[in-house]
């Protein structure tokens, strides 16, 4: 871990957290494109610690791109910026090394030829050697069922239990910011509470959370903002009170950019 | 009975040299998938350095030459493809282009003659089958090598982030892994390995500059046969081809002898063991 890192993790985990503070990151001007085909078209957005900013959007509004676009993996521009420094220009590895951990759609993260123990230390790798035990035991507490599954190979996982191991995993080097693509994606709605819990857990340990979703109204028990995409483009921003009608919410965007 | 039992020996001895060259393909494969054609021209490269300087200091410079060429691979590999947008054939070709460099190169300065050191004059008499003591030391040189490289695989960070790399690059790069770094290690780990190679083989069986393609092959095809899962795999397959070897020059004309261990070969191809490489992205 770099001492930059270092630094911002420590200031966020001692810190209780403050929405009215500094966006722990903040993102300018984003784009997503494919060769030469734009798909998200200069997107501003940021989260502060302990908030969870919801994107909602329909399939094709370009969240999944944008958020590889901010995590490196996808061709694109536009300012990134952890505790003031840009990363926008880094690959995800130094970005990753930087305090912004991403778990992508269909937990991508993951190597499924490994135990689950194996995918825990890659997770914890970045970490100072001290430190690891420690946040070995937050991950496992936070997802006790990795700590049964210790010697399972990642690949024979359920689909819950694979996403509690991608979270476990992005959480191994205690960044300042989660990212996560579509996390109910597939998931039986048992682990809907396990996954609301985690992260309302890492809310209060001050952590900044971005993260796309289809299904509004699991969005909107654990979002705090939210952000519409449509078509590569921010088409409403908003707050908790309209959360409270997710149904409202989702006529919006399933309705397209007339609303 | 007993010349059968003397070719197995001996195809078997020759062979952990074959073993050693397949773990840089099934690891390059499986960690790139991508092949470096010019393995063998790093291994003849380095019994043609060894042949000219000699001694210890020969070993060295040897094995740092055959290094520096992967070096050169890796580093147009990396220019060529990143995690993510990958162009094999691009990066296959560029092994060959180097390959058929180093042939040159090599047929150039050191001429058409066979390269060959014999250190031992006398010879060990195992069951009565005269075995120099060269070949002793190729099984334990490559066994310790094989071996250590196992543990750091399985055992070590490093290790695992090779594994994770291989696996999966975009979530080895999601979780901080330099993936890009790892591929360049994983070519030089295979230079090193192909000057150690060279060396043993410049001992035992000699070399000229037109080996290079057959070792590239036979290591190829000791990788495949059983699998390009891992390192003990690839040693196995490398005693099978040093037997078919063995074999094919005992009981075959002279011209057989050296198209058998292809013919083999493409027989493994044949019966599908490299489609289903393909399609397990080496992980079988």
């Amino acid at each position: 871990m770099t001492r930059a890192t270092e630094t911002t993790v420590q200031s966020i985990s001692a810190a209780a957290p403050d929405t009215a503070k500094d966006p722990v990151i903040a993102c300018a001007g984003i784009t997503a494109r494919y060769n030469r085909i734009s798909v998200v078209h200069g997107v501003d957005l940021e989260v502060r610690a302990g908030e969870l900013l919801a994107v909602l959007g329909p399939n094709g509004a370009g969240k999944s791109s944008m958020l590889g676009a901010i995590a490196g993996i996808v061709s694109g521009g536009g300012e990134v910026r952890i505790g003031g420094t840009d990363i926008g220009r880094m690959s995800a590895n130094a970005r990753a090394a930087r305090g912004l951990s991403f778990v992508p759609e269909q937990r991508g993260n993951i190597f499924p030829a490994m135990s689950v123990r194996e995918n825990i230390d890659v997770g914890l790798r970045l970490l100072d050697p001290g430190e690891r035990e420690a946040q070995r035991d937050f991950i496992l507490d936070m997802f006790p069922i990795l700590k049964v599954r210790d010697k399972a190979h990642a690949g024979v996982l359920s689909g819950g239990e694979q996403q509690m191991l991608a979270i476990g995993l992005a959480l191994g080097r205690n960044p300042a910011v989660l990212v996560l693509d579509e996390p109910s994606q597939g998931l039986a709605p048992a682990v809907f509470d396990i996954l609301e819990n985690a992260f309302n857990a890492l809310k209060a340990r001050g952590l900044a959370l971005l993260l796309a979703e289809q299904n509004v109204p699991f969005a909107s028990r654990i979002a705090d903002r939210y952000i519409i995409l449509s078509q590569g483009e921010v088409m409403r921003r908003g707050g908790k009170d309209d959360l409270k009608n997710p149904e409202e919410l989702a006529d919006v965007f399933m309705g397209g950019a007339d609303n | 009975m007993f010349e059968f039992i003397e070719y197995l020996t001996r195809g078997a001895l020759v062979g952990v040299t074959y073993g050693l060259l397949a773990f840089p393909v099934s690891l390059l494969f499986s960690t790139t998938g991508s092949v470096d054609v010019a393995l063998g021209a790093y291994a003849v490269l380095a019994a043609a350095v060894l042949y000219v300087i000699g001694g210890p200091l020969g070993v060295i410079v040897a094995i740092g030459v055959a290094v520096f060429a992967s070096i050169l691979v890796g580093l147009i590999s990396l220019r060529l493809n990143r995690p993510g947008h990958i162009d094999h054939i691009i990066a296959v070709l560029g092994t060959f282009g180097l390959a058929t460099f180093i042939e040159s190169f090599i047929l150039t300065v050191f001429g058409t003659n066979p390269m060959i050191r014999q250190p031992f004059s006398t010879f060990w008499d195992i069951g009565g089958i005269r075995v120099s003591p060269q070949m002793g030391i190729n099984v334990v040189v490559c066994l310790a090598i094989l071996s250590a490289l196992f543990i750091v695989l399985q055992k070590t960070p490093f290790g695992r982030a090779m594994r994770a790399s291989a696996v999966n690059p975009v979530g080895a790069a999601l979780n901080g892994i330099p993936v890009k770094q790892i591929w360049f290690a994983t070519y030089v780990l295979g230079g090193f390995l192909a000057g150690v190679a060279g060396v043993l083989i410049l001992y035992t069986t000699g070399a000229d500059y037109s080996t290079a393609f057959n070792l590239t092959i036979w290591g190829f095809g000791a990788a495949i046969i059983f699998g390009m899962h891992g390192p003990l795999r690839g040693f196995a397959g490398g005693l099978v081809i040093g037997i078919v070897q063995a074999l094919s020059a005992g009981y075959l004309p002279g011209g057989w002898a050296t198209a058998i261990p292809f013919i083999f070969i493409f027989v493994i191809l044949s019966l599908g063991r490299m489609n289903q490489i393909a399609a397990t992205g080496g992980r079988v």
